[in-house]
């Protein structure tokens, strides 16, 4: 090793030659893990292709790989666009998300708006605030379940009666789920916005305010405009983390009553645990991909264009 | 009436005590604040701003006690050390903010943008952001900011620092006619005192967070009350010799000057003293009549239009300014006087006696 010009030529052979070759090692290095890649990424994937093309399900006893027995061309496909629960389950993720993320974008705005200005306790508050984002989200979900109960809590204190019921209830169940979404995840907003904020340069807002503007002027004007990058990535963060809402939901209401607040994830869930449609899921899953793929590239490459 | 007036204002710091206060800002005057970093000319400004509530004393704006005035209402606009323009913001946007926010008509804003985009010659940058412009461009976006919001009175926090030398002095020239064509009320701050000298009608020298002496430019610099002003005030700064008034009070001896000085006033006779001559005010060559001390000169800069000669008695070193270029080579002794009529000097407490 101490003396590599000495021992180069006495040395020759495939591993030698690596040795001295930058590139050739790093494809030695890097190996392992393209391996580990293709066995937990690349194969499942091309499985779930390979799947969401039959009518192949556990319950028959012919091992996976010999579902091309019943190969079923696009089947599953065609149906999955036909299929009411599919596009329900998928509507129900959507108003979630078209109601939670914009809630908790105004609190979150509204919040870390309060916490700019340096105030006694503010590190203490600080803290609180953020609790209900470290919370695993199942345990939300248990605790919003007790909340809701027609004997619990929050029935109690707006005095309703205990028939009243929030999780059954084909309406109020939707409205709970979202509850519960909006506290857990307003913090984070809270979060990535505060520091988006306090990156306004402090002179620029104290220019703004000695020219007059009143504080929701400089907010519209001053604030918001500069912290438009890190709003769009809290919006597209917070839009990505909704659509895969399950925990919540599971915990909270089952899906139920009825389908009233299956969401995709929960729907793909039943699918595959209780109905054991395997081909049929991961044809949804295969599709769902696609087109969050086609929408994240289209939203990425926008971003892009804009900041240049 | 004066625009801006402090009066015996205090405000207390953890280790730091600025004050008691008192100025006065007169309308369409050009106020300089001049004073080492970190002496406390921001919080004068954060004070006259309402950023800063003083402990004690009043601010009158106008005439009128400004404690209960908000920041916005005391109608006092400032232009920033760094600008802080609005960067997404081109310049005719950030320069019709302040009108904006004030709900000012249409035709309004559009006459003042003419208006103000005529005496600042900023009409081809309007469109421009301020990541587009050179320093200077947005130098004059920024005040041109300042100068639309119409104002009681406007701060400049070393408006100019930021900039090259030369555009320095171009924009000093520019401040002054700004605020002459338009009977504006600056106040300036800086620690540069050539350019709080150059524009300043008065100059409010402050040090340790007081301010040590108000005057015209020609007052604190040929009059200096306070030996804390003579110090920073002149460039290179003034000699100071340190010696002790005789007991009939006719003389000053220096502890390191050959000869005595004549000196007329009694009062203190037998004290300390220090004596202070400004660079330009040591004349090489010996006159019959006036004091003088010979000298070895040290080293010679040649600046073109004058000299700076550094000269050393025992171990103080003494600087001259000579005009022009001077002939003198290095390690000769020198003989040099003082011009008398500019001679400063400062009792134990550094009050000019």
């Amino acid at each position: 090793m101490s003396d590599k010009s000495a021992n180069t030529p006495t040395k020759t052979g495939y591993w030698a030659k690596v040795a001295q070759d930058g590139n050739k090692m790093g494809f030695w290095f890097v190996l392992p893990t393209v391996l580990l890649l293709v066995f937990i990424v690349v194969f499942p994937l091309f499985m779930q292709l390979y799947l969401s093309v039959t009518w192949w399900t556990p319950l028959e006893g012919t091992p996976w790989y010999m579902a091309w027995e019943v190969f079923s061309w696009g089947e599953n496909y065609w149906y999955q666009l036909t299929d009411p629960r599919m596009w329900g389950a998928l509507w129900r993720t959507v108003l979630i998300m078209i109601i939670a993320v914009p809630a908790q974008f105004f609190l979150g705005m509204a919040l870390a708006y309060l916490f700019i200005e340096k105030f006694p306790g503010r590190k203490i508050f600080y803290s609180i605030m953020l609790t209900p984002m470290m919370i695993v989200p199942a345990v939300v979900g248990l605790m919003f379940y007790l909340l809701f109960q027609g004997t619990g809590p929050v029935n109690d204190h707006l005095g309703l009666p205990s028939n009243f019921s929030w999780l059954t209830d084909v309406n109020r169940a939707m409205i709970s789920v979202i509850i519960a979404d909006i506290w857990q995840w307003t913090p984070l907003m809270f979060l990535i916005l505060l520091a988006g904020m306090l990156g306004v340069p402090s002179d620029q807002l104290l220019a703004a305010r000695l020219l007059g503007g009143s504080n929701w002027q400089n907010f519209i004007k001053i604030i918001v405009p500069r912290m438009k990058t890190v709003i769009l990535i809290a919006l597209v963060l917070r839009a990505v983390e909704c659509f895969k809402i399950f925990d919540l939901v599971y915990i909270m209401t089952k899906g139920g009553p009825g389908v009233q607040t299956e969401t995709i994830s929960v729907f793909l869930y039943k699918l595959t645990f209780a109905e054991l449609e395997w081909a049929y899921v991961a044809a949804i899953g295969l599709t769902i991909l696609f087109v969050l793929s086609v929408i994240a590239a289209k939203g990425l490459s926008y971003m892009v264009k804009k900041d240049k | 009436m004066s625009a801006i007036e402090i009066k015996n204002v205090v405000k207390n710091y953890p280790n730091f005590t600025l004050g008691p206060i008192s100025m006065t800002v007169e309308q369409g005057e050009f106020f300089g604040i001049f004073g080492p970093p970190s002496t406390g000319k921001t919080s004068i400004l954060k004070l006259i701003l309402g950023l800063l509530k003083p402990d004690e004393g009043e601010v009158y704006l106008s005439g009128r006690d400004a404690v209960e005035m908000g920041v916005a209402e005391r109608d006092i606009s400032m232009v920033f050390q760094n600008l802080a323009l609005f960067p997404h913001m081109n310049g005719r946007e950030n320069i019709i903010f302040p009108l904006k926010e004030r709900g000012v008509s249409e035709a309004e804003i559009s006459k003042q943008l003419d208006f103000v985009s005529g005496v600042l010659h900023v009409s081809h940058i309007l469109d421009k952001n301020p990541a587009q412009m050179s320093g200077g461009e947005r130098q004059r976006i920024a005040l041109g900011r300042a100068f639309a919001a119409t104002s009681r009175a406007m701060l400049l926090d070393e408006p100019i620092a930021a900039l090259d030398a030369r555009l320095r002095e171009e924009m000093r020239v520019e401040l002054k006619r700004l605020q002459r064509e338009n009977n504006q009320t600056f106040v300036y701050v800086s620690h540069d005192e050539e350019e709080v000298m150059a524009v300043s009608d008065r100059v409010a020298v402050v040090a340790d967070g007081k301010i040590a002496q108000i005057g015209t430019p020609d007052d604190v610099y040929s009059r200096p009350n306070s030996m804390a002003v003579a110090e920073v005030i002149g460039s290179p700064p003034m000699n100071f010799f340190q010696g002790k008034l005789s007991s009939d009070g006719l003389f000053f001896d220096g502890d390191k000057l050959s000869e005595r000085f004549p000196f007329k006033d009694k009062t203190k006779a037998g004290g300390t003293a220090t004596l202070g001559v400004r660079p330009e005010d040591i004349w090489l060559g010996a006159a019959d009549d006036e004091f003088g001390l010979d000298l070895v000169i040290n080293s010679v800069e040649p600046l073109g239009g004058y000299t700076i000669l550094n000269a050393q008695i025992d171990e103080q070193i003494v600087k001259i300014r000579a005009p022009g270029q001077v002939d003198v080579p290095e390690r000769s002794k020198q003989r040099v006087s003082f011009d008398q009529r500019r001679i400063h000097l400062f009792d134990e407490d550094g009050i000019r006696v």
